[in-house]
């Protein structure tokens, strides 16, 4: 006998969402098989069993919200009782008292090798295989990481060696909930002619010295105020070596004259890559909006990551479209 | 300055060098001595170890290749030219039956210390029946030993270890690169068997090409450096033995790999040197090992056609970008 319950397959979970059943109650079942499919955030997952027997007592049906920790059915030693007796089937629906999650929670159904401190059960993605390289897989296991998280953070498979460092983040700030909007990404591209232009314009005609950099910060800062309709914009403004520096409002000072620094929560944070080997940076778990400026022959590569807490999806593509808007043709900004 | 000489000019100085220090050493093959080969190679070698060291034959391989097997067995050191790599297949039964397998098959009574050297590569305009990079074939009999020089510094170094070596070994030139010149230092220039070259270092990705392919890698890595990815280039220069020690070092530091070679990709050295990687650096890969071969097709005669049936570097190019970008290889 083995009971199987609704697994938490994210950290701020109260219920699953039972897809379908992929056995029949009283159908023989074997360890590995996929019982049923589970819906979370992003993903479904199937879950399998982890004992062998009959599939019985089965108390919850397809479309059904489920409190997690409840148990759905027993995997018992024959077939009998297949299905659990109605009137103790709580109604997941209208019970407004669930039972309570059992302390500690009880052995998973479904396999996992859960790190310490981390969520008790974890299924595979979809389609049951994790795809990942074979360090990924090792250093994963050395370090006590579940490639299977990756999928609650919105990294795509197959992963790789960098994509555990969004779950080593994760690990070292358990304080905090991981923000399970997964983290979603724009990428665009827009000449690089019209900034050049620009500088060497203002140079030339009104002798002012302005650099590539205060020009993306400002075209930032307006596109960012333009898309989200917001009063204060704080850009924070990374250089590549480990320093940072939070301006208010860059887009209301002058090209040529310093933005005002604060030490104001940040509102997006801006990485100039033009200068360096990277073109782009996806690191997958921004804790703000993180707009990123590489350089790739004659074009701008622009990515930007951001999250549901941050900006919709609408007001961050307007955003990143108004950003290379105004790189490609920078008089936009001025009018 | 070191001087700089022609692959061609290399292995002739190599023969040359190797007969004057040892009698017992002589060249055979169709127009070897006259004609100094129609890759003019072996030019003014007749002139200085005369007719009875530098043989003229009929188009006969078998026949030649026999009787080199034979005077190596009794204490000569024959240095083979075969004129194509593609008539490899005349001379089977002498080279992979009887000097693969003599120094066993007697025991260890009998050595056979022979040099067949002959070529490989495409994109000479030769079509099909002339145009092969026959060297897997060879390399998969146990027995011979397999060099693949990939500039004049190892077409020499390899050849004067290959006539000092009391084994048959099969010498694969590419037969365009042959007026390529390189830094070759003056005097004695002896290269070992089964010591990798690492031509360029890196951290990203390690390219291994075999022969002109080296040339291939180095001109990838040095576009992918642009890129910022960091290409590690390696010359294994001989593949069998093959040095395993440096590349799964190489791999393991960087996680990446793409094999190079000029054979047909499918049951290549390209395979064979993957599937060690995947053996034995398994859990250091965070990608497949990708094989870069000929194309599974005769090579053709049309120049538009032949271009693309071997690797290119803007071919390595894309392929390395892939894998650098952690995307699926999965058709």
């Amino acid at each position: 006998m083995s009971d199987i319950i609704m697994p938490a397959l994210g950290m701020a979970q109260d219920t699953g969402k039972l897809v379908k059943w992929l056995k029949a109650p009283g159908d023989p079942v074997t360890t590995g098989d996929p019982l049923f499919e589970v819906e979370t955030d992003k993903s479904v997952m199937e879950v399998e069993a982890q004992a062998d027997g009959f599939l019985t007592q089965v108390s919850a049906s397809d479309g059904d919200d489920v409190p997690v920790g409840q148990v759905i059915a027993v995997i018992g030693d024959t077939a009998d009782n297949a299905v659990a007796p109605a009137q103790t089937t709580p109604d997941p629906v209208s019970d407004p008292a669930p039972a309570p999650l059992p302390t500690p929670a009880p052995e998973p159904v479904v396999k996992a090798a859960p790190a310490p401190g981390r969520s008790a059960a974890v299924a595979a993605p979809a389609g049951g295989r994790i795809l990942a390289s074979p360090k990924a897989r090792r250093l994963a296991r050395e370090e006590g990481l579940v490639l299977a998280d990756l999928s609650a953070h919105g990294v795509p498979m197959p992963y790789h060696v960098g994509d555990l460092e969004v779950l080593r983040r994760a690990a070292t700030s358990p304080g905090q909930p991981v923000v399970m909007a997964a983290t979603r990404q724009i990428t665009a591209r827009c000449p690089q002619h019209g900034v050049h232009k620009f500088i060497d314009w203002m140079q030339t005609e009104g002798d002012i010295s302005v650099s590539a950099q205060a020009i993306f910060t400002s075209f930032a800062a307006a596109a960012l105020r333009a898309a989200t309709e917001r009063n204060e914009i704080v850009i924070q403004q990374a250089d590549g070596d480990g320093r940072s520096l939070r301006l208010r409002n860059p887009d209301f000072t002058r090209l040529s004259a310093p933005a005002h620094e604060t030490d104001d929560t940040a509102d997006l944070e801006l990485h100039d890559l033009t200068d360096g080997f990277l073109t782009s940076l996806r690191l997958g778990d921004a804790n703000l909006p993180t707009l990123g400026i590489g350089a790739d022959g004659d074009s701008y590569l622009i990515t930007f990551e951001f999250n549901g807490a941050h900006l919709d999806d609408d007001q961050a593509i307007a955003f990143v479209t108004g950003f290379a808007r105004r790189l490609a043709d920078p008089l936009y900004h001025l009018v | 300055m070191m001087r700089e000489i022609t692959l061609s000019t290399a292995v002739n100085e190599a023969i040359a060098e190797e007969m004057r220090r040892d009698e017992t050493i002589f060249l055979i093959g169709e127009d070897v001595a006259e004609a100094g080969t129609p890759f003019k190679i072996t030019s003014g070698l007749v002139e200085e170890f005369g007719t009875d060291r530098v043989i003229d034959t009929p188009i006969a391989e078998p026949g030649f290749m026999g009787i080199a097997v034979g005077a190596a067995m009794t204490g000569s050191r024959p240095i083979v030219d075969l004129m194509f790599g593609d008539f490899i297949f005349l001379i089977m039964d002498q080279l992979c039956n009887q000097a693969a397998k003599t120094h066993y098959m007697s025991g260890g009574k009998l050595n056979v210390p022979l040099v067949l050297r002959t070529n490989m590569g495409a994109t000479r305009r030769s079509a099909a029946q002339h145009s092969q990079s026959l060297h897997a074939i060879v390399a998969h009999i146990p027995g011979l030993k397999i060099a693949m020089p990939s500039s004049a510094l190892e077409a020499k170094g390899l050849l004067k270890t290959a006539i000092r070596d009391d084994n048959p070994v099969v010498i694969f030139e590419d037969k365009l690169m042959y007026q390529d010149k390189a830094p070759v230092p003056e005097g004695e220039l002896l290269i070992p068997f089964g010591q990798a070259n690492i031509k360029r270092e890196g951290t990203d990705i390690t390219l291994i090409g075999t022969s002109s392919m080296v040339q291939v890698a180095e001109k990838a890595a040095e576009t992918l450096a642009a890129e910022g990815i960091s290409a590690e280039v390696i010359d294994p220069r001989t593949i069998v033995p093959l040095d395993m020690d440096t590349i799964n070092a190489s791999v393991r530091k960087t996680s990446r790999c793409i094999v190079i070679d000029e054979g047909h990709q499918s049951f290549g050295v390209t395979s064979e040197i993957a599937a060690r990687i995947m053996e034995q650096s398994f859990y250091h890969l965070d990608g497949p090992v990708i094989r870069m071969g000929a194309m599974d097709v005769p090579i053709p005669f049309s120049p538009a056609l032949e271009d693309i049936t071997v690797p290119t570097p803007e071919g390595v190019i894309a392929t390395a970008r892939k894998l650098m970008a952690g995307e699926m290889f999965d058709v």
